[in-house]
């Protein structure tokens, strides 16, 4: 259904992710996204671009990476240059409806409604327009001077079952009932989804088995049924390696001589080997993704410290720019 | 063999719930691969959308109806296994159509509902629609009862509630008033005391419409009513799946990682099975990283475990500038592998402590689980089963 000649010009378009103003990562749940996400807000403020968050509906992540309270349905400053706002549909609903109802009175009498409310919660995807709506809202607010009020918005999207479902609904919309009020708001929702001057679209992974075959599918999804511009496949969680391809064959030898009397020494050798075999492991899913995945890749290394705080994330924003940089440079 | 034996024996229908990417699958299996070890006709139901089950289970793959697993040949055992193995897989997709099969007459209104552009949405995301019809699945076949055991593996949940209400929500969503106020607005038309209808059905249609398209009420009208023949006896089938949740032959198992966010997820897992009293058995925490040094036992110095290096015959080949390094690539990587296993730690007891089920763990192993054997050694750990020699495994700081 999608033509391969768009998502070629999709291709083409810049991957600098410093000059988007949509940029949305998915991935499935527990894979970073998260922490991927506020280092990429990270990067961007440092170079002073005004950064939104956008959680949605999701139990709330981004605030404590940075240290700052939980944020809610406010949008809030929690870091320099970065704020953070966690949506609901219910708050995107009513500040939806209240701009095209324009009444406080009529909101309060028909859309609170005990039946209202229930009707509504069931009109599939509803709830997943509102949030994407606002969303795009927010990437065409302007201060009183007529400048956007932010640099860019980058969405925490939920994942992946969900996401695309999320990411779809405008163009489900559009296509099930083109002549509807509903369907002219969602038009421009599509069309910044499928800008690719302004959005991109991330996918982030882990190097595990699931998560691998999960976003392989969910590509496989992207490409029947979303014409989005994609930007950069992250791999997350990549153990670095502490020997050489040499040692690990001289370690691996040693270890299998049974010859250490030291129990010790058995233990600390089994497990080096072990960790190499995770990376081994590892890498074949890298190779795997970089297979079945034609996207701008940036490993994102494993960070083995017992408490994930802002220095990490640092780090993280470190090597996001890095490899920002050379997929642009090497465009 | 530990009390998750006695805790499977004692059961005919094994639930595992848990957030996606803890093992569920994997694990689901193995229980079931055990309980057929043990004598039983044992059926393992999956959702794992990327077949590696089917794979790891020896079969070219599986669908929505139960096929055997042979397992005696695939682990090479010298007699025939006591039990039986079989698996299916859930196919929400299929199992939604076959249950509007089962409630509609004719093949036309099915035909009709499916090619809906709703329907596809309905079935494959609505909140609740695959755990439905997960739990439909289950329902059926406990219903037949050709099986000892029934060991389900649930679609991943953030919170066990949404698969434990699922049911309820989705047909409460269906079968809702505000629904059928849309598409026949005379059941509810005469009901007094339905504060918005003073204002009249008309005027909150057409601010309804103002917001939504009236095409699209239009549209949803119509394809609730064609879902109608769904809806009637869902109450008694949600009520079936019920017993068979509440039932004392039910037990259910929360596989969680220990990574901490997702041990708080399984720890707001038990805290709603216990809302909804239904029985925890157990909970297993899968990839754990073991720990390396023993109680007592400090990391050691570069130079003495370089000095513990060239006494294993074939170190003398390797120069000492290379020892070294190896050496201390030994140490960092005990640091931080030590350090893993200590978070680990920590969270197995934090779970442990908050509950009075017994908590099992699996170890992380270097490989993925691609066959039946190694299923077999992951069932080894999990029951701590002897470990026959031929299937040893190799996993962190152990030999």
């Amino acid at each position: 259904m999608v033509p391969a000649r768009r998502s070629r010009d999709h291709g083409r378009a810049s991957l600098n992710l410093f000059e988007k103003r949509f940029v949305i990562n998915t991935g499935k749940g527990g894979v970073g996204k998260s922490t991927i996400t506020a280092a990429m807000a990270l990067a961007a403020a440092r170079k002073n671009l005004r950064v939104l968050v956008i959680e949605l509906n999701t139990r709330e992540r981004i605030s404590r990476l940075f240290g700052a309270d939980e944020v809610g349905g406010e949008i809030s400053l929690v870091h320099d240059n970065i704020w953070s706002v966690n949506l609901t549909p219910e708050a995107a609903m009513k500040e939806y409806v209240l701009m095209k109802v324009h009444l406080e009175t009529i909101y309060r009498v028909v859309f609170e409604n005990r039946l209202v409310k229930q009707f509504l919660q069931v009109i599939p995807g509803l709830n997943d327009l509102v949030l994407i709506g606002k969303a795009a809202f927010h990437e065409q607010e302007r201060d009183k001077h007529g400048n956007p009020r932010y640099d860019m918005i980058l969405v925490d999207a939920p994942a992946t079952g969900h996401g695309i479902f999320f990411l779809r609904i405008p163009q489900v919309i559009t296509e099930a009932v083109p002549s509807s009020p509903m369907a002219t708001a969602t038009s421009e929702i599509l069309n910044l989804l499928q800008d690719p001057d302004r959005t991109i679209l991330n996918l982030i992974t882990l190097t595990e088995e699931m998560a691998v075959n999960e976003t392989i599918e969910l590509k496989e999804r992207i490409d029947e049924t979303l014409d989005m511009p994609l930007g950069y496949l992250i791999a997350n969680g990549i153990y670095p390696r502490l020997l050489r391809p040499q040692e690990v064959r001289e370690i691996s030898r040693l270890a299998d001589s049974r010859g250490a009397s030291n129990d010790l020494t058995c233990r600390l050798l089994e497990s080096i080997l072990f960790r190499h075999e995770r990376c081994d492991l590892q890498a074949s899913y890298l190779e795997t993704l970089q297979r079945r995945i034609p996207m701008s890749l940036i490993t994102v290394p494993y960070y083995f410290t017992p408490d994930f705080d802002l220095e990490v994330i640092r780090r993280i924003a470190d090597h996001i720019e890095r490899s920002v940089e050379q997929a642009v440079n090497g465009e | 063999m530990n009390e998750l034996h006695q805790i499977i024996g004692d059961h005919s229908t094994v639930v595992c719930v848990g957030s996606g990417g803890v093992g569920k699958t994997t694990t689901s299996a193995v229980i079931a691969l055990h309980a057929a070890l043990s004598g039983r006709k044992t059926l393992v139901m999956t959702i794992d959308p990327a077949r590696r089950l089917a794979n790891s289970l020896g079969l070219t793959g599986i669908d929505h109806h139960p096929t055997q697993v042979q397992v005696t040949d695939l682990l090479e055992l010298e007699s025939p296994i006591q039990g039986e193995l079989w698996a299916m897989m859930l196919d929400m997709k299929t199992a939604f159509d076959e249950i509007l099969r089962r409630n509609t007459e004719d093949e036309q209104t099915v035909q009709r509902i499916i090619a809906n552009p709703f329907y596809h949405y309905f079935s494959t995301s609505l909140a609740g629609a695959q755990e439905y019809s997960a739990v439909q699945s289950l329902a059926e076949i406990a219903r037949e009862g050709q099986f000892d055991l029934l060991v389900l593996d649930t679609p991943p949940a953030r919170h066990a509630y949404d698969f434990l209400s699922a049911p309820d929500r989705l047909f409460e969503a269906l079968d809702n008033s505000a629904l059928q106020w849309l598409y026949k607005p005379a059941v509810l038309g005469g009901k007094a005391g339905l504060g918005f209808l003073r204002l009249g059905t008309r005027y909150v249609r057409r601010t309804l419409g103002k917001f939504t398209g009236s095409t699209l009420l239009d549209d949803i009208g119509l394809f609730i009513e064609s879902m109608s023949p769904l809806l009637s006896g869902v109450k008694e089938r949600a009520a079936k799946v019920r017993d068979i949740l509440h039932d004392p032959s039910t037990v259910f198992l929360v596989v969680t990682s220990p990574d901490p966010l997702t041990i708080g997820e399984a720890t707001q897992m038990k805290q709603r099975l216990d809302d909804v009293k239904v029985k925890l058995g157990a909970f297993i925490v899968n990839r754990v990283h073991r720990p390396i040094l023993r109680d007592s036992e400090k990391l050691p110095e570069v130079d003495w475990l370089v000095g513990q290096l060239k006494t294993v015959p074939g170190a003398a080949y390797i120069g000492q500038e290379h020892l070294d390094r190896m050496a201390s690539c030994m140490i960092r990587n005990a640091q931080d592998i030590g350090g893993l296993a200590r978070i680990d730690a920590r969270m197995i007891r934090s779970l442990a402590d908050s509950s009075q089920a017994p908590v099992l763990t699996i170890p992380l192993f270097s490989r993925d689980i691609y066959s039946l054997k190694g299923l077999q050694r992951v069932r080894h750990a999990l029951f701590q089963d002897e470990v026959p020699d031929c299937l040893r495994f190799q996993s962190a700081g152990t030999s």
